[in-house]
């Protein structure tokens, strides 16, 4: 039967990150909008706090079936990540974003990498003397919702490859200690040709170029990465070549698709922790603003307006606990995945401009949070797969229920 | 009378093309498994005959849990018992199912009728219901559409061309069902399904009999196309038509 | 922690009654062109228990929560939804412990007042007023009504013929009697109905609407994907594709904002402000799916070759019937001045 409770260990946890986006994250978040960046002494607070992304899945393939030699134990790692992930978005998502750890880069490494390279690569993160960060690299200018289509080249060369192109729109990508990237063989093998590799900073060829400057979530590091025949060797091969071998069955690219199954519920519990923030400071405002001064039939499209807010909120919110819930069970959850991401982002920019819309004012100074969470939440519909692509999946599936190929 | 129906949970006929995979070996995915539907048929006239000769009916499945939605359907439509017989699922020699089960209805005391569907909706072989009758040494009668009590025996009823052919069977018998109009499975009741989640099902462990047939291979048919557009006007159409009809009789062994 | 699987009563329950709707399916329009549903139909309904799924023991049901009925009405009114509809929005009065054979008419003012006209009044043992469309059924013995009491809603009971019912036809649900209901009679006055009782009777009707949005969502996929134009077919355009994931979302959205609310109620709190926005949910998703069923039929969305336009129809009709959205959202307003009143006076 569908339950919603929630244990007495369950409710600490989430009181607690509650209480550190509070007291730790939204005393520095509109200072860390404006200079663009985390400030340092964060990362020593996070560091006392305990908390880290070991909350996170560090290896999401025990969400999934048939990856992990786990028995049927039941896992609950996802359902607890996405809970993290919402208060502490709620925070500040910058913040969420520059949490010290594998981020993004983790998935793949733990559903491709073979046990040495899962060792080694993770192996930093247990060095806490200064933050450290994994990013993922497989976007480019010219190739963004279409990932077959990236042009980054990988020659094989004796003991390795020479990686020779530019990423772009890489989270923590100008202090990532290393970075997932892909490149392709020959673009004219399609996803066949494509390979996986991890590289190193400090690598030679491999440097930072510039850092966006964006609309929202400008505190988190996004950047630009450029490769002039970088050479890796061929232990950095993610997966090895066995790995690609299977690939040619679609094994590989499957799997590499089922990372984002597990990424997508964490960035749209991302989104509802901000379109909760947006909401409940909706709420405050006008309670400050209309206080006892009018009489209240006047303002029925206010109050209409913010229970509606609410509802799409919560909405989000199950829809997202949904789709962990089903990776912790190990069932398929790409379907409920992408509804998850499309449906939180769409109404969470909604929410965050009615929000604003609510408190706007002739006279007086929009709310700078709301300003900000406005700005924040539009990239939510775009990284992760575009709203359109979500919308590409959950369509696909649905004609997939009775085995049908129309061709989408 | 008491009657013994042999049951098969398959998975669902109705999960869409390309949901079951064969890179080797079956592929389940998150397929449902559902009562066969010819095993419903045997069910419905089980229930019909245990009323009204006012006996009861015992299900039997073979397989490992997947084979419960199965017996628990029984037990709502009023099985007096419900056991298994715990065998790996998969492909089952039709000889050796036929020895296990004819092992269980020993160790169930045995019963006047036994009753299958004509054929599991997966392998749809339909032989082990006539290898059963004969280890049991049994009438078997196939393909039942319709049964009733006909003084000490029962009176089967199925379709052939051109009309019904009628069985009288005196003694206990083995009968395969068929679908028909007497035939379509009733729903249970709501309460009844209810109970029957709570009602135990025996697992029954008789000895393994020896495989004579067993699976090599199995894989998804592959669709080629090998065509040819004919070209030109009607004539010269033709023309090739029969050019290449020719070509594919002398090919096919055809002759002239 | 949080979970959606179901149990296995309520997944075999479920099956059944999607099995039943499965079987009924064929004379979904016979029923609804005013052939009413078949007496047939209905006695078997009546046999499996299908029209007692939340009457309590007591009452000769089957005492199923409201999560667990709610899921197979959704199951089975999405295989049948104008049967379906027809067998089980009149036994809402199970909810409220009335044995098989009550109707129940809403005549009352809602909690904290959201319903401004008409209605039934209750003074003492007295109950009069009319309500001018209300969902009647199949031979009832008696009705429970909702009436306006001096302290807020109360329910009370009269027998049938206590009742002037003019029978009303609307523009979907051909196969449910509906009628304006008329009292002028001495009732059995049975406790009050305050947001406890209305919130279960939104987490009643909420499933209905979740299955016509599941019926017309499969339809408008099913046509997408075999109907060609421009040489392809019209499921491989983003155009007709996109409506059909959103429609997939926010039916998904709505069914879980009901198991949620429905879950809560279950678990003693107060969820009347979560049953009323998941009702307005199911009644916002289920048109959307609806709507874009006909739209992705096209014309002939517009004729009565398809179901299309007769759920479209029914959805509205059911909507009526069920507390118009604009009073469940002034229920969730009254809520909140109830609960901010020295913030927003």
């Amino acid at each position: 039967m569908p339950d919603f409770s929630e244990s007495q260990k369950e409710q600490t946890i989430r009181a607690y990150l509650h209480y550190f986006a509070e007291t730790e994250i939204r005393p520095r978040s509109l200072e860390a909008d404006r200079m663009a960046d985390i400030q340092p002494d964060f990362y020593s607070v996070l560091d006392r706090a305990g908390i880290s992304t070991e909350m996170m899945p560090r290896d999401p393939g025990a969400s999934r079936a048939g990856q992990s030699g786990d028995g049927p134990r039941e896992h609950q790692t996802l359902r607890t990540a996405v809970l993290a992930s919402e208060e502490l978005s709620w925070g500040d998502a910058s913040f969420m974003l520059s949490l010290p750890g594998p981020g993004l880069g983790g998935p793949p490494v733990s559903f491709i990498g073979t046990r040495e390279q899962r060792d080694r690569f993770f192996a930093i993160f247990q060095d806490k003397s200064r933050p450290r960060f994994g990013a993922y690299a497989l976007t480019e200018p010219e190739a963004g919702s279409d990932v077959a289509g990236i042009r980054t080249r990988c020659e094989e060369v004796p003991g390795g490859f020479r990686i020779t192109g530019t990423k772009t729109f890489i989270t923590n990508g100008s202090r990532a200690d290393w970075v997932v990237v892909f490149a392709t063989l020959d673009p004219e093998l399609g996803r066949a040709g494509q390979r996986t590799f991890v590289v190193e900073r400090g690598r030679e060829g491999f440097s930072v170029g510039r850092k966006h400057h964006k609309l929202g979530l400008r505190a988190s590091d996004t950047a630009e990465l450029v490769f002039q025949d970088c050479f890796v060797p061929e232990e950095n091969l993610l997966g090895g070549r066995a790995h690609y071998e299977r690939q040619q069955s679609k094994e590989g690219f499957k799997v590499a698709m089922a990372t984002f199954d597990s990424t997508r519920p964490l960035v749209a519990a991302m989104a509802v922790g901000i379109a909760r923030a947006a909401a409940e400071r909706a709420r405050e405002l006008v309670s400050e603003r209309y206080m006892l001064s009018r009489a209240l039939p006047r303002y029925r499209a206010i109050l209409e307006s913010l229970d509606d807010m609410d509802r799409r909120v919560r909405a989000a919110r199950l829809m997202t606990w949904k789709s962990a819930y089903l990776a912790d069970a190990r069932q398929p959850q790409s379907r409920a995945a992408s509804m998850a991401k499309a449906y939180a982002g769409g109404q969470a920019v909604q929410i965050c401009r009615e929000a604003l819309e609510l408190t706007a004012d002739s006279g007086e100074e929009p709310d700078p949070f709301l300003e900000k969470w406005f700005r924040d939440i539009r990239v939510f519909d775009l990284f992760e797969g575009t709203a359109q692509v979500q919308r590409l999946v959950v369509a696909r599936r649905l004609f997939d229920e009775i085995g049908a190929k129309v061709g989408l | 009378m008491r009657i013994l129906c042999f049951l098969k949970a398959i998975l669902d006929p109705e999960a869409p093309p390309g949901a079951i995979r064969f890179p080797g070996k079956v592929e389940i995915g998150d397929v449902a498994t559902v009562l066969g539907p010819f095993e419903g048929n045997a069910l419905e006239l089980s229930v019909q005959l245990a009323e009204a000769s006012g006996g009861s009916f015992v299900a039997v499945a073979m397989g490992d849990g997947s084979q419960d939605v199965a017996l628990r359907k029984a037990l709502a439509l009023g099985a007096e018992r419900a056991a298994r017989i715990d065998a790996e699922p998969g492909f089952q020699d039709p000889l050796a199912a036929a020895r296990r089960l004819q092992a269980a209805a020993q160790e169930l005391g045995g019963a006047d009728a036994y009753v299958f569907g004509r054929q599991a909706g997966d392998w749809d072989m339909g032989v082990t219901a006539g290898i059963f009758a004969g280890l049991m040494d049994l009438p078997f009668v196939p393909l039942a559409q319709h049964a009733e009590i006909a003084g000490q025996g029962l009176r089967l009823r199925r379709e052939i061309a051109g009309g019904y052919e009628e069985s009288l069977v005196r003694g206990p018998l083995v009968m395969s069902v068929t679908n028909g109009p007497s035939t379509l499975m009733r729903l249970p009741k709501v309460k009844d399904v209810m109970l029957a989640n709570r009602r135990p099902i025996d697992v029954l462990r008789p000895a393994d009999a020896p495989a004579s047939v067993t699976l090599h291979e199995i894989a998804a048919a592959q669709v080629t196309r090998e065509g040819r557009m004919l070209t030109g006007d009607a004539a010269a159409q033709a023309a090739q038509l029969a050019s290449e009809l020719r070509r594919f009789l002398v090919s096919a062994g055809g002759g002239n | 922690m949080f979970r959606f699987d179901w149990d296995d009563d309520s997944q075999a329950v479920g099956e059944l009654a999607r099995d039943f709707g499965r079987g009924a399916a064929a004379r979904e329009r016979e029923a609804a062109e005013g052939g009413g549903v078949p007496g047939e139909l209905r006695a078997q309904a009546r046999d499996l228990g299908l029209l007692d799924l939340q009457r309590s023991p007591e009452a000769g049901g089957l005492g199923l929560t409201a999560l667990a009925a709610g899921h197979a009405v959704a199951g089975l009114v999405a295989e049948a939804p104008t049967i379906g509809t027809s067998l089980l929005l009149p036994e809402a009065a199970a909810i409220f412990g009335q044995g098989p054979g009550t109707g129940l008419v809403d005549g009352g003012q809602g909690h904290l007042g959201y319903r401004q006209a008409g209605g039934l009044r209750l003074t003492g043992r007295r109950v009069e007023g009319s309500v001018g469309f209300a969902a009647l059924g199949e031979d009832r013995l008696s009705y429970l009504l909702i009436a306006a009491g001096e302290d807020g809603d109360r329910f009370c009971r009269v027998p049938a013929s206590a009742l002037e019912i003019a029978p009303r036809q609307a523009m979907g649900l051909g196969a449910l009697p509906m009628g304006r209901v008329a009292a002028a009679a001495d009732a059995e006055p049975l406790g009050a109905c305050g947001p406890r009782e209305r919130a279960e009777l939104f987490l009643y009707f909420a499933p209905f609407f979740h299955g016509y949005g599941r019926a017309a969502l499969g339809y408008a996929r099913d046509y997408a994907a075999q109907r060609k134009a421009f040489g392809r077919l019209i499921g491989s355009f983003q155009g007709i594709a996109f409506p059909l994931a959103e429609v997939a979302m926010e039916n998904e959205a709505a069914e879980l904002l009901w198991q949620d609310a429905a879950w809560r109620h279950a678990a003693g709190e107060d969820a009347f402000l979560l049953a009323a926005q998941a009702l307005r949910a199911a009644k916002d998703a289920a048109f959307l799916a609806v709507n874009t069923c006909v739209g992705t039929l096209g014309g002939h969305g517009f004729v009565d070759d398809h179901p299309a336009e007769r759920w479209l129809r029914d959805v509205e009709t059911l909507s009526a019937l069920t507390g118009s959205r604009l009073a469940l959202g002034q229920a969730a307003i009254a809520i909140d001045a109830g609960k901010e009143a020295e913030g927003i006076a």
